[in-house]
């Protein structure tokens, strides 16, 4: 890894560069240093490109509901945030759970719920006092047939001993289990939800900070503070601080950059390039460019069956010949060099100088040496499968293409879009093929999808029974710190044993917000869990 | 006076004549004379790009990011250092291929389509009108974007995409035009004298309709290079990394705020090949029209 790191003065420039970008974005924009009081009251305006369907969170992982839902409702545990926090990065914080204990054999979970919590003064729930039974319901509910269904798979029973404890017992040690319940579908809602008592498409009955008071569907969705909400700053200041909230279903991009230079739009969610941003940034004054590292990454797979690529050593010379560094910071004008585990999960992707060791070190002559040394020296010719996620990400395989070729590879570029492309990696028909990764929020789905046997992103057909027993271990590895040295060592010995598929980059995000807003924290998972703490100038 | 007195076949050297006097007309036209000038200037630049070109189209020089037009690049970089004006050069290439191809596509099987089933009438013409009517309903870019999404983007798939487009258009008109030949004396000697009626469409109807189907196939590769652009420039067109006009544009739309030669270069090169070959289709409308000599 040093070695790679001293391959050349260029390529160590930039590293460092890299790793100080890295570092600057692997957290959210800090605020300003002057420190005001948060002031209560006022409103701020998101847009979230989509209308909500409907408003049953059983039904549908659609951003536009669960973005919207996350407003009003809650959690068993949620995602903290904060400025020491990296924008994938899961911190558990307690919601409706106060507190949990984990049994000495990791299989027994007991919640203790917070008490004096209501529900939402709104008919027919009307204001009652929230337990454990509303939670025992959602969860069978989620358990019998909601989307949610999957996160329970370690669950074996829940029971609900008093009104303010709920237990789970699982049927194999599962780490990531606080993780699952804090889910950005992980809803709970009132056991009347469940019994007839209102339709759950319609209503939304939430214990929320604040309360859905209208949904006109592509007009506005607009919330008013919930006077009972539970929640407190750190400084016990009562929660949220805002009085409203308005989420403004614009679609078209054009018009949201307009709305937003406007003024009408104090939050940016959705997707936005740099340029857009910089044009964005020159019309509107003092514009807070909140950036964090993207949870997605480009990944190139290698298929196996190519004889080329079933050599260890080519597939090497490959990860060696990418000058992602400079690529990532030509077309994508930041980001972070890819990992086995993406660098968005600050905590769990390996540390960056060794990241960029690894994947951000280009080195032609010795890529050279490493095809001749498997009988390639002279190069060979692939198909390169490019799925086509946009400009951008072309631009990233054309710039792959020219570095490959630098060593005398010839990737001939097919372009397919994303859904065909994914069928063709899931039935192995591809040589080369280059993607972006499902955006994961813990190592073990990296894992669990790319390298186990039958794994879902798994199209290279790893089946490495040592590489499986690291996994299960870590799988089962309850203090955080011993597991997150097993995660690194399970990059290592990927990184050391398969090379494949070969991580990228992970573009910078970019979440703009108006200067008079303070306190926002863009997080991975939707429905905004920074938005209480978020206050504006009046 | 009528068509029985014309020769059976256009000789060898009438037809030099004509072609010849057709030239002649377009270069008396001044409107027509400019566009072959311009078109001429375009064909030659692309033929010649490989000669012409400073740098190759697909070389990323990564140190000359973005850069304006200078002596050394004439209509500056693109976002990985690419040269602009060698794109365009080869960009153009491409999109004149796929005009051309398309026209003697749809010339040959549209055309030939078009004089059969305006020649034998009948149910196979009322067959093949429905068919052609059905694809008409359909505006050609969304049927050729229908095509090459489902073909997959290659410079192939965009000449099929294209022809299958334009191809009603063509069977529609020369079938009217077959239509009125076929009523014509000397189709009627032919018939009666026992000429096969593949002969008769060859030898009588074919040379009769060369001057639509030369404005209508000059009207065409104007519409087929505007079609190929816009696929292009919807990612289903030319596959990176080889250049295309619409590619270029559809690069450029990023950068128009501070790059603004990534849009400006190729869309004039896209907007002077189109205009010059719609204006030569007028002009050459105009001469072979009798009725606006």
């Amino acid at each position: 890894m040093n070695q790679g790191l001293h391959a050349g003065g260029a390529a160590l420039g930039r590293a460092l560069r890299a790793l100080a970008a890295t570092a600057a974005l692997a957290l959210p924009f800090a605020p300003a240093a002057v420190a005001e009081a948060p002031r209560p009251g006022g409103k701020v305006t998101i847009n979230v490109h989509a209308d909500a369907p409907n408003f049953d969170p059983l039904a549908s992982t659609e951003f536009g509901v669960h973005s919207r839902l996350g407003l009003a409702m809650n959690r068993l545990i949620d995602w903290d945030t904060g400025d020491d926090i990296a924008y994938g990065e899961f911190v558990a914080k307690p919601a409706l759970a106060e507190s949990w204990e984990i049994s000495e054999d990791g299989l027994t979970y007991t919640f203790h719920l917070r008490q004096g919590v209501v529900w939402q003064d709104v008919a027919p729930v009307s204001g009652r006092a929230f337990t454990s039974a509303d939670v025992l319901a959602t969860y069978e509910a989620m358990r019998a047939g909601g989307v949610q269904k999957g996160l329970f798979a370690a669950v074996d029973t829940i029971t609900a001993p008093d009104d303010h404890t709920i237990v789970m017992t699982l049927k194999r040690k599962n780490v990531v289990l606080l993780q699952n319940l804090a889910h950005q579908n992980m809803w709970i809602l009132p056991a009347e939800a469940f019994s007839g008592g209102y339709d759950r498409n319609l209503t939304v009955i939430g214990t929320g900070p604040w309360i859905i008071e209208r949904n006109e569907p592509g007009v506005v969705t607009h919330y008013v503070r919930n006077p009972t909400y539970f929640g407190k700053s750190d400084t016990g200041d009562a929660l949220p601080y805002l009085d409203e909230v308005d989420i403004l279903p614009i679609k078209d991009l054009n018009a949201r950059i307009t709305a937003f230079r406007g003024g009408q739009i104090d939050i940016w969610f959705g997707p936005l390039n740099l340029t857009q941003m910089e044009a964005i940034k020159a019309a509107v004054p003092g514009l807070q460019d909140v950036r964090t590292i993207s949870n997605t990454q480009g990944e190139i797979f290698l298929n196996p069956a190519f004889a080329p690529f079933a050599d260890l050593r080519v597939r090497q010379a490959m990860n060696l010949a990418i000058d992602r560094l400079a690529m990532g910071e030509v077309i994508r004008g930041g980001g972070a060099v890819g990992g086995v585990v993406g660098p968005a999960l600050a905590r769990q992707t390996l540390p960056d100088d060794e990241r960029i060791a690894l994947y951000g070190t280009p080195d032609p002559e010795k890529a050279r040496a490493l095809l001749a040394e498997a009988g390639f020296a002279d190069g060979f010719t692939f198909e390169f499968t490019v799925l086509n996620y946009g400009e951008e990400f072309v631009r990233e395989a054309e710039w792959i293409q020219q570095d490959l070729a630098a060593i005398g590879i010839t990737a001939e570029i097919k372009m397919v879009d994303t859904v065909a492309g994914q069928a063709l990696g899931k039935e192995g028909n591809f040589q080369g093929m280059y993607l972006m990764m499902s955006p994961f929020a813990e190592a073990n789905e990296y894992f669990t999808t790319h390298y186990l046997k039958g794994g879902i992103r798994n199209y290279t057909g790893i089946d490495d029974p040592a590489l499986t027993a690291l996994i299960e271990e870590q799988q089962g590895i309850v203090d955080p710190a011993a597991r997150q040295e097993k995660i690194w060592e399970i990059q290592r010995y990927i990184a050391a044993t398969h090379q494949n598929p070969l991580p990228v980059w992970a573009a910078v995000l970019l979440h703009p917000a108006q200067a008079r807003v303070h306190g926002w924290h863009p997080m991975l998972t939707q429905g905004f869990p920074s938005l209480p703490e978020v206050w504006v100038d009046q | 006076m009528t068509g029985a007195a014309l020769p059976p076949a256009v000789a060898p050297a009438r037809r030099t004549s004509r072609t010849l006097a057709i030239l002649r007309g377009l270069i008396r036209d001044p409107v027509g004379c400019t566009a072959l000038v311009i078109l001429s200037v375009v064909l030659v630049a692309a033929l010649f790009a490989p000669w012409i070109a400073q740098f190759d189209p697909l070389e990323q020089s990564r140190r000359m990011i973005l850069k304006p037009p200078s002596l050394t690049h004439w209509f500056g970089t693109d976002d990985i250092g690419r040269d602009v004006f060698s794109r365009a050069l080869y960009g153009t290439r491409v999109s004149l291929f796929v005009g051309l191809m398309v026209v003697v596509l749809t010339m040959s099987t549209g055309g030939m389509i078009g004089m059969v089933s305006g020649y034998v009438g009948g149910w196979a013409d009322t067959v093949i009108q429905r068919l052609v009517e059905i694809l008409d309903t359909v505006p050609s870019l969304v049927i050729s974007l229908f095509i090459a999404a489902m073909l997959g983007p290659s410079v192939q798939n965009v000449i099929i995409a294209v022809t299958i487009g334009q191809f009603p258009r063509f069977v529609r008109v020369i079938r009217a035009e077959m239509i009125k030949v076929r009523m014509h004396d000397y189709i009627a000697a032919a018939r009666v004298i026992g000429a096969p009626g593949l002969r008769i469409i060859l030898t009588h109807g074919l040379p009769n309709l060369m001057p639509t189907a030369l404005v209508l196939g000059s009207l065409a590769f104007g519409v087929a290079i505007m079609i190929e652009a816009a696929l292009s420039f919807l990612g289903v067109g030319t596959p990176p990394p080889n250049p295309s006009l619409g590619t270029m544009l559809a690069q450029g739309t990023r950068f128009i705020g501070i790059a603004p030669w990534l849009i400006i270069f190729p869309g004039t090169m896209l907007t002077i090949s189109v205009l010059a070959l719609n204006l030569i289709g007028d002009a050459l409308r105009d001469v072979l029209d009798p009725r606006q000599r």
